[in-house]
């Protein structure tokens, strides 16, 4: 009982600091992306803003919403995320207590809120909402796929548990995944994976503001909205998180361990936003074809590399 | 008289007073499929509490531990005896059958009202269930044959009602009878070449050493996986799921076929053979295979039972992996993956029920918006498409979890590879169970058809509430539903698990789902918590954004049929799912245009000319003669 008492306070303060760290890094996106277009940029406030404004609006529903999913989905979204956040940072901190899951639990955790970005729009009866969702759907089915071999190369690398401990542990052993020829790869067909979670450009298909009007967000309004947002601004610090821990040796936030896990954070941070901002949108086909076609084939000739480095003892591998 | 005997005494009792009774009063019978189940029920449980009390029978190791036995025939070389004997996975299974056999009896109650054969469907479900003991209980390979058979004549029998249903209904009596005529091979060649101890299960272990007891394993194996409806027998599993009614449905394939096959499975694989770890790897493969191609073909489906149908495949594959990794956990996995799959599956082939009968048509092009008639039945689809899409906390998960350590833990690039798969596949189900809430319950209303148009009556909805409720129990207290139900059997099988007691704590893996429900109560907490600052209970309805038009009452609506097309379309993919559709996959078609040549050759050859014939019979006669006197 008070491991649990202690597991809802780290989730209270998990969920604040993952909303905090992810607004920041959502307003850094913002002001690069609008320096590189030459515009001035929003000040350092603007992302909390943009949230506290929604939350005073008015909500709408449709009115074929009524009875579904429409309004619980962006709560259940945002309840998962803030679960996947609490057991990222309770590694980070080390809290140490026996925690309630492992690297699948966590994986699967924060893709309930892509699930629920999903089911939300296509329970609002908009043609709109409903092609969004169904881009959604199809671009989770894609980038799944390589995102799982990148992970397999990682538990490869680390010795084959799934506990978090376990994977953070034997990187420290053997150093991170990253320092071999597949962790590299991986890594980066990973970094691609969350680009899409995220819906970032050039995977915002489901969004689509020029034909869409919004998509998968048209019929959302108010304090909905404003939890859809807080929570895509949470996944963009809890997925960087993710992939330091699995790929760069884990967070350590204990003494000067928070530099270098700032450094770590920041180096995904800036290669997403360089992506975002060199690249046009694709359509969802080619977005498919991309990451089955492509990324997966090389992900899992990461995976074959892995394989073969452990079964003969070649670490760089 | 003793549990077993009556057990099995009931529902071939029933089943005869129910069948007779059938014409005259078919509500009786249907009332006796009820009872009848239910007074089984009574007995199974003794079965299974005697079983564990290790006062009333005897370990299994040390000799006969018989709990019913009738001599059939005694002759002077030997005798054929029925011998049943209670073992935990055997109690597993018959547990399950018992309980499933409850629930698909009150629900057709009133769900088959209307169905012209309900009379005899009380009494073909109380012989299956009498079907599934004998195979569950069973000592003796000849009467896990006889009731295997049963079970697969049951099917035959309650698929055959119309003629699309007959069509369906003889595809999987070719498939099945097919595979149990292996089976009988099987047994025989074990038996005469004695590699067993007479005919029975528990004394005998079989070393796969020539290639001769190979094949015997894969003839058991080919059973089981055709039962279970695994690649490449699936076939006559979605064609009987589309053209029966659910509750058929719900019944064998979905769960005790499920049961059954995986029973056999587990058997044969863990227990009496012992097997060559390249059969392991085999199994593995067919299990990946299963999850995979199924999956693809379920998401292309315009048909709601058919496609549930596809993922009675898919599914499948889950248990297969499992037990193939031959681990711990992997069997585990797979074990629970079957006891969590007849519940879910179960549970939505009630909802197809619920939905068909409101709106007179399974096809999702024509369904729509049932939210607002059907809320119950809404509610559990949600529950049972959360948990065999593997959503967690439920139960779904919690097996598929499992599932994914064992694949894991094979290791080299084979493990990765499985594991990948697995989790992949379970995407692929969420797509497109997607798909499946959105075109029947979501958007505008469509007109009923020929439904009845009223809500689930309480006959029906008990059930399913049931099951979904199982499903949120067996998943959230996972643990210690695997401490009472699995981890019995498993250690029968002759594997050791770690204390599963509370969160599922082992050595390589972590999963306690309490845990992760109350975190997650909390993040809901603090979600409303957002939405009460916000004020959005006093939201205002409006209608959906279009642009600025607008459309009067009957918006334009996307359908969900259409969510996948953009797969579909993909190069390679693309042509594979067509072809899977039109049946290039299908050994059954297969078998039948091989047949089909045969006979046209041999029809070829009846011209009705006298010469010809008695050419061929001098021909014939003269090869005699050559073969004698050489």
């Amino acid at each position: 009982m008070r491991e649990m008492g202690l597991a809802l306070l780290v989730l209270f303060g998990a969920t604040l600091a993952t909303a905090v760290l992810g607004l920041i890094t959502r307003f850094i996106d913002r002001k690069v992306t609008a320096r590189v277009q030459w515009r001035v940029g929003p000040p350092w406030y603007q992302t909390f803003a943009d949230i506290l404004k929604l939350l005073g609006k008015e909500t709408l529903v449709p009115g074929l919403a009524k009875g579904t999913l429409f309004l619980a989905s962006p709560v259940l979204g945002f309840a998962a995320t803030s679960v996947g956040a609490t057991m990222l940072w309770s590694h980070a901190l080390g809290l140490g207590f026996a925690f309630f899951g492992d690297i699948i639990v966590l994986v699967y955790v924060l893709t309930i809120p892509s699930l629920m970005l999903v089911l939300g729009p296509a329970s609002s009866g908009s043609p709109y909402g409903a092609v969004g969702a169904s881009r959604e759907m199809k671009l989770l089915l894609g980038y799944e796929l390589p995102f799982v071999l990148a992970l397999a190369v990682a538990l490869i690398h680390t010795g084959g548990s799934l506990r978090i401990e376990d994977i953070v542990a034997g990187q420290a052993r053997h150093g991170a995944v990253i320092g071999s020829v597949s962790g590299v790869v991986a890594a980066l067909v990973s970094l691609v994976c969350i680009q899409a979670k995220m819906g970032l450009v050039p995977f915002d298909m489901a969004e689509a503001e020029t034909e869409l009007m919004g998509g998968i967000l048209v019929e959302y309004s108010g304090p909905p909205l404003a939890v859809i947002l807080l929570t895509r601004a949470m996944l963009y610090a809890a997925l960087p998180m993710l992939l330091v821990t699995v790929f760069l040796g884990g967070i350590d936030l204990r003494g000067l361990g928070i530099v270098w896990a700032l450094l770590k954070y920041l180096a995904i941070v800036v290669l997403m936003v360089l992506m975002r901002n060199t690249n046009p949108r694709l359509r969802i086909d080619q977005a498919v074809r991309f990451f089955w076609g492509v990324l997966a084939p090389i992900a899992l000739a990461a995976v074959a590399l892995a394989a073969y480095g452990r079964a003969r003892g070649i670490p760089w591998l | 008289m003793n549990a077993m005997t009556i057990a099995l005494a009931i529902p071939l009792a029933g089943g005869l007073l129910a069948y007779v009774l059938s014409r005259k009063a078919p509500t009786l019978s249907a009332v006796i499929a009820f009872l009848g189940s239910l007074l089984a029920a009574v007995f199974v449980a003794q079965v299974w509490s005697g079983e564990a009390n290790p006062q009333l029978l005897a370990p299994l190791a040390s000799g006969p531990g018989w709990l019913a036995r009738f001599a059939i025939l005694d002759l002077k070389a030997g005798s054929l005896e029925l011998v049943f004997r209670a073992t935990r996975l055997g109690n597993l299974g018959a547990v399950g059958t018992v309980f499933f056999g409850i629930m698909i009896a009150l629900y057709s109650m009133t769900a088959l009202q209307s169905h012209p054969e309900r009379g005899r469907f009380g009494a073909f479900l109380l012989w299956t269930l009498f079907g599934a003991f004998m195979v569950f209980w069973a000592d003796n390979l000849l009467v896990v044959l006889l009731g295997w058979e049963i079970v697969t004549l049951m099917l035959y029998l309650l698929v055959n009602t119309d003629p699309e249903g007959s069509r369906a209904a003889e595809k999987s009596y070719g498939i099945l009878g097919f595979t149990d005529v292996g089976l009988l091979l099987a047994i025989s060649f074990l038996v005469a070449s004695g590699k067993t101890r007479g005919f029975s299960v528990s004394q005998s272990t079989v070393y796969v050493g020539s290639p001769g007891v190979a094949i015997a394993y894969f003839l058991f194996l080919a059973a089981a996986l055709a039962k279970a409806g695994a690649w490449p027998l699936h076939t006559w599993l979605p064609p009987v799921a589309k053209s029966s009614p659910a509750a058929v449905s719900a019944l064998l394939p979905a769960s005790l076929d499920k049961l059954l096959g995986i029973y056999l499975l587990a058997r044969v694989s863990l227990d009496l053979f012992v097997l060559a770890p390249w059969m392991h790897t085999v199994l593995m493969i067919i299990g990946a295979v299963t999850i995979l191609s199924a999956v693809l073909m379920a998401m292309v489906q315009h048909n709601l039972k058919r496609l549930f149908g596809f993922h009675a495949v898919s599914q499948v594959g889950y248990m297969v992996l499992g037990i193939g990794t031959g681990s711990a956990v992997g069997v585990l996995g797979g074990l629970f993956h079957m006891v969590n799959h007849a519940l879910y599956k179960s549970g939505l082939f009630l909802v197809a029920g619920s939905v068909e009968r409101h709106a007179g048509t399974a096809e999702l092009d024509e369904l729509g918006g049932l939210r607002r008639a059907l809320p119950w039945t809404f509610g559990v689809a949600l529950i049972t498409a959360f948990s065999i899409s593997g959503v967690p906390p439920l139960n779904g998960f919690a097996s598929k979890w499992l599932v994914y350590q064992g694949a894991l833990a094979v290791g080299g690039f084979l493990g990765p590879l499985l594991f990948t798969v697995a989790v992949f596949g379970s995407a692929l189900t969420l797509a497109s169970f997607v798909k499946v809430l959105h075109s029947v319950f979501w958007g505008p209303e469509r007109q009923p058809a020929a439904g009845s148009a009223k809500p689930e009556p309480l006959g029906m909805l008990l059930p399913m509430l049931l099951i979904a409720t199982l499903c949120i129990v067996l998943g959230v207290w996972a643990g210690p539903s695997i401490g009472v139900w699995i981890a019995p059997a498993l250690e029968e099988l002759g594997y050791g698990l770690e204390s599963p007691l509370y969160g599922l704590d082992l050595e390589r893996g972590l999963w306690n789902p309490l845990f992760a429900v109350v975190l997650l109560a909390g993040g809901v907490v603090l979600g409303l918590l957002l939405y009460s600052v916000g004020g959005t209970r006093r939201a205002r309805t409006v209608d959906p954004f279009m642009g600025g038009e607008r459309f009067g009452a009957r918006p334009p609506f996307y359908s969900g049929t259409h969510f996948y097309v953009t797969i579909q379309k993909l190069p390679f993919l693309g042509g594979l799912l067509k072809d899977g559709e039109a049946g290039a996959f299908d050994p059954y078609r297969w078998a039948g245009l091989l047949g089909g040549v045969v006979v046209g050759a041999l029809r070829a050859l009846h011209s009705g000319l006298l010469n010809l014939y008695v050419s061929w019979a001098l021909l014939g006669l003269a090869v005699l003669v050559l073969a004698l006197v050489l």
